[in-house]
């Protein structure tokens, strides 16, 4: 083993043996992912909407909005349930998110184009799931007054026929129908396609199966995981390479850096020696992130891509490391810049928020940020199957930051350690 | 062996060292005596390459620091004042990672470290953490960094700083040890005790420069006193002075109120003569006590201040 194997030994053999910052470091991804994962996936489905509905009217028309609220497409959202005078006390009780009161002479109104007032009382104790229902229920209540404008002049025939015990005749109801359907006819311009449409819509723009967020029969929460995954662990892998680099400071405190430059080592060595140990922590760091990854995902990504990307990150993570090391003055000062550093590019690299959901002119910054082209590349090979070529421009952007930074940076730490600063 | 001519370092407006020379030779113990602040370890630095003198040369066996500093480097074993131990690794790890950066490797690194461990009688905790270490053994195994390799020249910047008496032995007994063994060592320290019991030549720092240098009977002789007496009492500097002045074989080392400090020579006498005087003046007397000539009686001389001030 020759000089450099003795020096990544030893700091590898030390961050074993003290490992706690390595481990948070390290567990912090998995654990952030997974609480977005639960937070947001659920584990399962997600919670319904509890709406009660206390029909005072009982009419025909009030039949149906309430039917329309129980349509199956909502029922994977609400659930509708029709109440008596307890409606009151259950949300009081805590046991739904709003009640939705019909009142009496609804059918009647509605036929006779008087103006009808629905009350909705929201349970405050239920977070978001009352606005939901306020939302539901203002877009049934638009939809039927927008009918009843719509179809005024048959609703007038119907409210005929439908006054006094006379039965109306076939003849007058196949021409309530005819009137309906023509009425319809004229008004699909303006109604088909419907104006308004209710869309699921899952975190990271995918559409489809509700349990499968990425159409791939994956479980929701472990498709969050993945969203988040990459991002997080990017960070996480920024902060492990300088944890490993601002070891050199470290050592300058201890004096045990003092000790080496006394010996026959070249100042250059010696950052070439933290650089290599700095790399090694990133590569092992990665690996058990990789492994993690891979397990959730089901290990479908394009490995060759997988490793290239991975190695330009950890050139990337080595001299960005290598730079703030070089800046700072001491151990405490190298901590706060790094600390500061990596939330800066961690955000405007898509680390804690998702590319796609960051505002537009953050998304301008992003390639700015060394996060970013590790956190897109990762993401495309998750989520888009990437391979080589697609990742080719992240990686060859990275070892080309990495590579810059990694010269600044050693310059910044040999002429340092040449002059003594650091001794 | 080493050779320091007209050596300077300045920071800012302190003239840390100040044209310093001194030679010390192949097999000896050379001590650097001084208080702290004298400019001993900006020479230990300089001399390991870790700062560059402003002016002078620094040659090794003849040959330039300068020249060849890897080289040089190569051949020197040095011993800082900090304790620099890895804490997390063990005593064996920390000496393989040593001994492997001056180049050791194999079953000589091996011999090499079990050598080591023995010398400074740490074997039995070979394989244990140094942060469960002692004091003095953490002391001792700073120590056992600089020897592993072998070098032929051992630079100790105070390493018996902080430690209790009896690791203190231990530490100067290994010196005194690896001296036997052909190793020539430079040795600073400002415990004057260190420097007279340990050293074959001293040289005396103070305020960046070298005040005197030789064998401890050369440098007692410099004093040039048989006894140091210190007179304490209830007396003014100037009255206490002009009662002692006129005597013979008697000088004022320094005059305070309530302190009064002199140097006797000759056979005796003088001792003798200040003794009647003073006891058979006005002047009221608390105590008296003679010394012998020391290195702190010399350090005196030179710089008006006790070494231990």
């Amino acid at each position: 083993m020759g000089v450099l194997g003795s020096m990544v030994r030893k700091d590898l053999l030390r961050r074993l043996r003290a490992p706690l910052a390595l481990v948070v470091l390290l567990a912090f991804p998995v654990v952030f992912s997974l609480l977005l994962a639960v937070s947001f996936g659920g584990g399962g489905s997600p919670a319904r909407v509890q709406l009660i509905v206390e029909n005072l009217d009982e009419g025909f028309l009030s039949e149906l909005l309430v039917n329309a609220l129980r349509d199956e497409r909502m029922a994977e959202h609400v659930d509708v349930q029709s109440v008596g005078q307890e409606g009151l006390e259950r949300i009081h009780a805590g046991k739904a998110s709003a009640l939705l009161r019909i009142p009496v002479g609804f059918t009647t109104n509605l036929l006779e184009g008087q103006p009808i007032t629905l009350e909705l009382i929201r349970n405050p104790a239920q977070g978001i799931y009352p606005e939901i229902a306020e939302q539901i229920a203002t877009v049934i209540t638009d939809l039927l007054s927008s009918a009843s404008f719509v179809l005024r002049e048959p609703l007038d025939r119907l409210s005929t026929m439908t006054e006094g015990d006379t039965k109306a005749s076939a003849t007058s109801v196949a021409l309530l129908a005819t009137q309906v359907y023509e009425v319809l006819d004229r008004a699909s311009g303006l109604l088909l396609p419907p104006a308004i449409t209710l869309e699921t819509i899952q975190l990271g723009g995918e559409e489809g199966d509700p349990d499968s967020a990425t159409g791939s029969g994956m479980p929701n929460w472990i498709a969050i995981f993945l969203l988040v995954l990459p991002g997080i662990s990017v960070w996480a892998l920024f902060m492990i390479g300088d944890l490993g680099m601002r070891d050199i400071l470290e050592e300058s405190q201890r004096g045990t850096l003092r000790r080496q430059i006394c010996g026959p080592l070249t100042p250059t060595r010696l950052v070439i020696g933290k650089a290599c140990a700095t790399a090694t922590l990133a590569l092992l760091g990665l690996v058990v992130l990789s492994v993690l990854g891979g397990i959730a995902s089901g290990g479908a990504i394009d490995f060759p891509a997988f490793v290239v990307l991975s190695l330009a990150l950890i050139v990337a993570v080595t001299g960005f490391a290598s730079v703030i090391s070089g800046l700072a003055a001491s151990q405490r000062q190298g901590g706060t810049l790094g600390s500061v550093l990596m939330l800066i590019f961690g955000f405007t690299g898509g680390s804690f928020i998702p590319l796609n959901g960051l505002p537009p002119f953050m998304r301008q910054l992003a390639p700015f940020s060394p996060f970013y082209w590790g956190t897109k590349g990762y993401a495309d090979l998750i989520s888009e199957s990437a391979g080589i070529a697609e990742i080719l421009p992240n990686a060859v952007v990275l070892i080309v930051l990495g590579g810059l930074s990694l010269a600044i940076g050693s310059l910044l730490l040999t002429r340092r350690v040449a002059r003594g600063g650091l001794a | 062996m080493i050779e320091i001519r007209e050596l300077s370092k300045r920071f800012g407006d302190l003239q840390a060292v100040d044209r310093i020379s001194f030679e010390v030779r192949p097999g000896e113990i050379y001590g650097l005596l001084g208080p702290n602040g004298a400019g001993k370890t900006t020479t230990i630095s300089m001399l390991t390459g870790l700062l560059q003198p402003d002016e002078g040369r620094v040659l090794f066996q003849g040959v330039d620091f300068a020249s060849d500093p890897l080289g040089i480097k190569s051949k020197l074993g040095v011993v800082p004042q900090e304790i620099a131990l890895y804490d997390e690794l063990t005593a064996k790890e920390n000496l393989r990672f040593w001994g492997s950066l001056y180049g050791l490797s194999g079953s000589i690194l091996k011999t090499a470290v079990d050598e080591a461990l023995d010398q400074v009688g740490l074997t039995a905790r070979a394989d244990g953490r140094v942060k469960t270490f002692s004091g003095g053994m953490k002391r001792r195994l700073n120590l056992s960094l600089g020897l592993v390799h072998k070098p032929l020249v051992v630079l100790m910047d105070e390493p018996t700083v902080g430690i209790d008496p009896q690791a203190r032995l231990n530490i100067l007994e290994v010196v005194r040890n690896i001296a036997r063994s052909g190793t020539t060592v430079l040795y600073t320290t400002h415990y004057m005790e260190e420097a007279e019991g340990l050293c074959d030549r001293i040289g005396i720092m103070d305020h960046g420069k070298l005040l005197a240098e030789g064998t401890l009977d050369e440098l007692k002789k410099m004093i040039g006193a048989n006894e140091v007496v210190t007179v304490r009492g209830n007396f003014s500097a100037t009255d206490a002075r002009a009662r002692v002045e006129h005597l013979e074989a008697v000088r004022v080392i320094d005059a305070e109120d309530g302190r009064l400090m002199l140097a006797t020579a000759g056979d005796g006498s003088g001792v003798v003569r200040l003794l009647s005087e003073i006891l058979g003046s006005d002047l009221e007397i608390q105590g008296i006590s003679i010394q012998p000539p020391s290195l702190n009686g010399l350090f005196l001389k030179l710089t008006g201040r006790e070494l231990r001030d």
